[in-house]
């Protein structure tokens, strides 16, 4: 079970994140009321949860950039550059105290001082001039909002005062919402010997009305969602609900909310008394069940009555919070059965039994269908990382005296979770480099005949099984005399060696290269795109990069869906199994001891019209034996570069469960981890990359 | 720190638990243990809670579930002090007495200070 504390340090960094996108949202749209909603909202949820959870330096914090923001939401403040930079300080500091909190490096209380001095030096002055800057937007707050009613059953688990969460502090949250009624249900608290006094036996019905969004609901019971049981439900909308101003009777609210069933209240209907009152005697409600009925259709009644609307409808958010480590273990479970399923069919096979080839068959389908589903669980949208370099570009751009935008597009394309985990890193690199060699300053630009404002425009694709990630500016190019020179001086190329332009290109990815005529604090190390190409291509991906002097330079970057279960060619040499990954393979031909002899030892295979080099794998993993007399070559493509992989036999297709190979098979080159096959033996997955690289140092 | 102190019964004075301090989760245990042993002996007990501090919901699950257990029990003052604020906040505040209780204005859970018992 996660702890409450654990909740709400994981919430409050997701927090963190959505409140860095809506500030960069609100910079470039001040007026945007549903922006400064969601930032106050952010604000609001961490103070709360904050004190809540004794974490009382981020409450009290929080609490005057709140205030801050809840008079941009009443429209007394207007939203200004200045004031979405502070509280971008704001949020780096908050997660600088989470960071310390959780024993992170210590969080400096001057830095915090400052901002709140900062925050709070905001209000009188902007009070006393409201919306005249000419810089800001005033926000305007709606003239009337509708008002919803809701029935919140909130059931904390047992231990929540244990954990040190007060459940009584969301109850209040809840209050600040808009008119509400709490119903304590105690029906659950033992007689006094069976208490466990630090338990928590009693649950909660409230009944809210109010003008804020299900989300504001939602946000009360964010931190304790994964271990209490809350339910909500929209029972009255004034512009969706009848017009009519009765509500419904007692006991259709009792049998609705699950506390009666049907057959008990005809029994007791029969009795001709009041309902409440009949069932209460009857027992089989407590009047506190009965009491917060009452209440329900009382406070609906009164709303109705204030305003008649019509229509039925509403819906409910249909999702489910679910740890991340469930899902990993979900998937290692799905990856056991795909491995168990090939032994299955392949155990079927063997016996020739038509009925247990057709079960075997059958449980194949479904577990691809099951693995389908499973890793699709995992899929987020890239956006949630896109999002984080739209505050990259700003602070760097500003640090660096340049004006970049930052365009997104496929925003909404998914990949697993630890992929887009992964890819951070790598992408921040490439940004960055686009940011300090790539993009000019404005002055540069504009002698060039560019515009001031550079661009930077990151887009990512579905491709088969492979997502594709451009990052492309509009700076200057690469510089190819550049590369060049510096290729020579470290001795990467000869000095009278021809290359083509992607050749050349592929050289700034070599280890300790960099054109760079200084070192800024940003990039000019010598260290960074080699170590990107390497991030790339252990997440199975491939890294290629065009350039034109002048116009700017487009990195893209391929990227695996999954890193779980991928789709992959079985191949054979000797007695041991390999395996390739299906996304870089091409074709598969054959090799005759006549093709070897008519290439004098050059490696080279003729496909088609094309002279392809191969690796001898058998050669190359020094694997004893004769090769049998017509060998396979598995063409794959890497980087738009075709190279032959030469094996004894191509098994065919097979659903790869990617296992580690562990720390001592770390520095292993050209093996990038093993598969169990359906007979139990082991197969080692191939990096591809990697030993093509090993051939060219090779040769 | 919770201070339980047990007064024996007196003339027309009925056996007292007099509790003080914090009556929170804390020290929730040592009340109910201190509550038991006083229910007891004496069912019509009167706890006193004048001096509690600090209270939570622990605390007021437990006065609940007593009450339950010992009808006859009194709790003074009612919810005014430390308590009121945590029966207010629990939805446990009544404008009348439970069917539990002998005077029906005297009972734990109706708060004196709540909107509703005021009006």
């Amino acid at each position: 079970m996660t702890s409450p504390h654990e909740a709400f340090r994981e919430e409050a960094y997701e927090l963190l994140t959505d409140l860095e996108s809506s500030l960069l949202e609100l910079e470039e749209n001040p007026a945007d009321l549903e922006l400064v909603g969601a930032v106050f909202r952010a604000m609001h949820t961490i103070k709360g949860s904050g004190a809540m959870f004794g974490f009382d330096d981020i409450s009290s914090f929080t609490h005057d950039v709140e205030t801050v923001y809840d008079l941009v939401r009443n429209g007394e403040l207007g939203v200004t550059g200045e004031l979405v930079s502070l509280s971008l300080a704001a949020r780096d500091q908050i997660k600088a105290m989470l960071d310390a909190a959780c024993g992170g490096e210590a969080c400096g209380r001057a830095r915090t001082e400052e901002l709140r001095t900062a925050f709070r030096a905001l209000i009188p002055a902007k009070e006393a001039e409201p919306a005249t800057e000419p810089a800001s937007a005033t926000v305007e707050k709606p003239a009337d909002v509708r008002q919803r009613t809701y029935r919140i059953r909130f059931l904390p688990n047992r231990e929540i005062a244990l954990s040190g969460t007060n459940p009584l502090c969301l109850l209040n949250e809840l209050r600040e919402l808009g008119k509400c009624q709490v119903i304590a249900q105690m029906d659950d608290v033992p007689p006094l010997a069976e208490l466990d006094p630090e338990r928590t036996y009693a649950y909660w019905d409230v009944i809210l009305t109010t003008g804020e969004e299900l989300d504001a609901i939602k946000d009360v019971f964010i931190f304790v969602e994964d271990d209490c049981r809350i339910q909500i439900d929209l029972i009255d909308d004034e512009e969706l609900l009848g017009t009519d101003s009765s509500y419904k009777k007692l006991g259709d609210i009792l049998i609705e909310r699950g506390d009666l069933t049907p057959e008990a209240l005809q029994e007791v209907l029969r009795q001709q008394k009041r309902v409440g009152e009949m069932l209460v005697e009857a027992k089989v409600v407590s009047p506190s069940k009965v009491a917060s009925a009452l209440a329900e259709q009382q406070q609906v009644k009164e709303i109705r009555s204030r305003q008649q609307q019509k229509q039925q409808g509403a819906g409910d958010a249909a999702s489910i919070r679910v740890p991340a480590d469930r899902l990993d273990r979900l998937v290692d479970l799905v990856g056991e059965m795909v491995t168990i399923q090939s032994r299955l069919s392949q155990t079927a096979l063997g016996r020739e039994d038509a009925e247990l080839i057709s079960i075997a068959e059958e449980v194949e389908r479904l577990t691809a269908e099951l693995r389908d589903n499973t890793l699709n669980i995992r899929m987020l949208p890239i956006g949630t990382t896109f999002s984080k370099f739209k505050r990259l570009v700003r602070d760097l751009s500003q640090e660096l005296g340049k004006e970049i935008e930052l365009t997104t597009a496929g925003a909404d394309t998914e990949l697993d979770k630890t992929v887009i985990e992964k890819l951070n890193d790598p992408l921040v690199h490439i940004i960055r480099n686009s940011i300090d060699h790539g993009i000019e300053a404005p002055e540069k630009r504009e002698t060039a005949g560019k515009k001031r404002q550079g661009t930077i425009r990151l887009a990512a694709i579905h491709s088969g099984d492979s997502v594709i990630i451009e990052i492309a500016d509009d700076g200057a190019g690469l510089n190819e005399e550049a590369i060049r020179r510096k290729a020579v001086e470290k001795g990467l190329i000869g000095e009278q060696e021809q290359l083509s332009r992607h050749e050349l290109f592929q050289l700034i990815f070599a280890a300790g290269f960099s054109t760079a005529q200084k070192v800024t604090g940003v990039s000019g190390r010598g260290v960074g795109m080699d170590v990107v190409k390497r991030a790339i291509e252990s997440l199975r991906g491939s890294i290629d990069i065009d350039s034109v002097a002048g116009q700017g330079t487009t990195i893209r970057v391929r990227i695996p869906l999954t890193l779980a279960i991928i789709d992959s060619l079985l191949v054979a040499i000797g007695e041991d199994c390999y395996v390739i990954p299906l996304s870089i393979v091409e074709e598969c031909i054959e090799l005759t001891r006549a093709d070897v002899a008519a290439s004098h030892g050059r490696n080279l295979v003729r496909v088609r019209d094309r002279l392809v080099p191969y690796v001898h794998l058998r050669d190359e993993f020094a694997i004893a034996g004769p090769p049998p007399e017509i060998e396979q070559v598995v063409i794959t493509a890497v980087n738009g570069n075709q190279v032959g992989f030469v094996v004894d036999h191509v098994i065919g297709e097979h659903q790869t469960v990617i296992k580690s190979l562990g720390r001592m098979y770390r520095d292993v080159q050209g093996l990038s981890g093993a598969t169990i096959l359906g007979d139990g033996k082991v197969a080692l997955i191939l990096d591809i990359p990697q030993l093509i690289q090993r051939a060219e140092q090779l040769a | 720190m919770l201070e339980c102190t047990f007064l024996p019964p007196s003339g027309q004075q009925p056996a007292t638990l007099r509790v003080s301090g914090n009556a929170g989760i804390a020290f929730i245990l040592q009340f109910k243990n201190a509550l038991v042993e006083a229910l007891q002996a004496h069912p019509h007990l009167h706890v006193d809670c004048a001096g509690v501090s600090e209270a939570d919901f622990s605390c007021v699950q437990l006065l609940w579930s007593a009450h339950q257990s010992f009808p006859e029990m009194r709790v003074t003052p009612a919810s005014r002090g430390a308590l009121g604020p945590v029966i207010l906040a629990a939805g446990l505040d009544r404008v009348q007495g439970c069917c539990l209780a002998e005077d029906s204005a005297d009972c734990l859970w109706v708060c004196p200070d709540s909107p509703e018992s005021l009006a």
